[in-house]
């Protein structure tokens, strides 16, 4: 492996950028956008790391990264129920 | 093909930028799609077509869906903002400071040679034999590594109970009906297409690319396009079988796991001759309870009917 | 032969696709975008399949990708469908920064 490794520096920006997103984002599906960019980072990462056995790709980060999107996702999917759910009470108090 | 990938990573991080930096909401949901579409394409890049199966069906398909809804749920002009740029105050620039020295760390320390391989990869790899699947992405997930797998779905489960007790389901389409037959149809024409794929991907998992997680959101994926098209849709109470299908991905593994502690002498343990029906077994209903979980987290009620039943 | 027969279906597939992104991006209204992109795209679409097809070289992987192609034009087209439906039922909704 020799020179940049153009997916490596994707990983890297997109938890830069995750990050800078998390701080910076006021509303609450923002947040969890800019964590899911954090969180496919982190995966991307894992993956590039697999890459390095010897004998085909390392099986037990690629089972990492499987079990991780479905969390990702129950995870949003949890966060979204709670901002709908804190629309709807403000909405209720307003009117 | 470095020029490939460099085209991708550069499409990511415009992405990403797009995704934290749209002024409106749905500029940034859309973007965020369109990088789990991307995302997906490095996967295959980096010789892992199971996450590409998955990022496609879950991350950009469902997860989509998901933020779509809950953008149509808010009000008119809700989470629109101007995020500020990195030059605009102290705090975003130190901020951005921060996030740029952490990205090119992570640069640096990617690139780096590890001395030794990963000794938990070469293992896994050594066993296959023994794992009853010949795919080694499968064998890690359900027998290597089986802990993880009950323990998700257990997550899983905890993420879909939560969404329950928030009460908050996604809108009904109710203020634009559908004028034309045109998607009900689609769906009639589509639905066996998709639950065959779903039904082989599931089975595919034990020998090639596929597997529970990838073949339950395809069946998910089958269950909100149902939903779409009117032709079922959340309901607010729910019935056993549900709850017994809902429950089953976690129950037959650990049940799988304990009944035969006295055969093996160990939780999760399978003997040799039993162990590739046992993993076939697992492996469906898991995908059952993964689907069903995923469509109700979609939802966000605890049962489903078709559409007019009371 | 059939190598540079299907490089030139491909290039002018890539052609179409690139047409009809321009359109995407030119066009002034949601009606001719999607006329845009339908019409190029698809075209674009067939002709990429034609070409990859070519170079395939076992039946089995033309008709996977045929049925791909089948499956991805119905799609595209009932998609196209409800766009515009719902342009003319709720109007031009103004840009993109409204909601």
């Amino acid at each position: 492996m020799t020179g940049i490794e153009p997916l490596a520096v994707a990983a890297a920006g997109l938890m830069g950028i995750g990050l800078y997103g998390f701080c910076l984002c006021r509303h609450a599906v923002r947040r969890l956008l800019s964590i899911n960019l954090f969180g496919n980072g982190v995966f991307l990462a894992l993956i590039l790391i697999a890459r390095r056995l010897p004998d085909g790709p390392d099986p037990v980060p690629h089972a990492m990264v499987l079990t991780g999107i479905v969390i990702a996702v129950s995870a949003t999917a949890f966060g979204l129920a709670l901002v709908r759910r804190q629309a709807r009470t403000r909405g209720d108090d307003e009117t | 093909m470095t020029a490939l990938d460099s085209l991708l990573a550069l499409l990511l991080l415009l992405l990403a930028a797009r995704c934290v930096s749209a002024r409106s909401l749905l500029q940034a949901i859309v973007a965020f799609i369109v990088l789990g579409l991307l995302l997906a394409l490095s996967w295959v890049r980096l010789e892992a077509p199971d996450l590409a199966l998955a990022e496609a069906a879950i991350g950009a398909g469902l997860l989509g869906v998901l933020l779509l809804g809950t953008w149509r749920s808010l009000p008119l002009g809700h989470g629109n903002e101007r995020i500020p740029l990195p030059w605009q105050g102290l705090r975003p620039a130190l901020i951005t400071t921060g996030c740029t020295v952490l990205a090119v760390l992570l640069t640096v320390a990617l690139h780096q040679h590890p001395e030794q391989a990963a000794m938990s990869g070469l293992a896994a790899l050594d066993q296959l034999d023994a794992a009853g699947v010949d795919q080694p992405v499968t064998a890690v997930l359900l027998n290597f590594r089986a802990y993880d797998t009950l323990l998700e779905m257990g997550v899983l489960l905890m993420a879909l109970i939560g969404t329950l007790m928030l009460d908050s389901p996604l809108p009904r389409d109710t203020e634009l009906p559908a004028r034309t037959m045109l998607p009900a149809t689609l769906a009639q024409l589509f639905l066996p297409l998709i639950l065959l794929i779903g039904l082989y991907l599931v089975w595919a998992g034990a020998y090639s690319p596929g597997g529970a997680f990838q073949g339950g959101a395809v069946l998910a994926g089958a269950g909100v396009l149902l939903i779409l098209t009117g032709f079922g849709e959340g309901d607010g109470r729910d019935g056993w079988v549900l709850r017994a299908l809902l429950a089953g991905g976690a129950l037959v593994f650990t049940l799988a796991g304990l009944l035969l502690i006295p055969v093996t002498g160990a939780f999760m343990a399978y003997p040799q001759g039993l162990v590739t029906p046992i993993m076939v077994l697992i492996e469906f209903s898991l995908a059952l309870s993964i689907a069903l979980s995923l469509l109700l987290l979609y939802t966000g009620t605890p049962g489903l009917r078709r559409r007019g039943e009371r | 032969m059939t190598t540079f027969l299907a490089c030139g279906l491909i290039l002018a597939g890539v052609g179409f696709y690139l047409a009809g992104t321009v359109g995407l991006l030119r066009f002034p209204d949601v009606y001719s975008r999607l006329h845009a992109l339908t019409k190029a795209d698809n075209t674009g679409l067939g002709l990429l399949a034609l070409g990859v097809a070519l170079l395939a070289g076992s039946p089995r992987l033309a008709l996977l990708i045929a049925l791909v192609w089948l499956v991805a034009i119905i799609a595209a087209s009932v998609a196209c469908h409800l766009i515009a439906g719902y342009a003319l039922q709720v109007g031009e909704c103004g840009d993109e920064d409204d909601r």
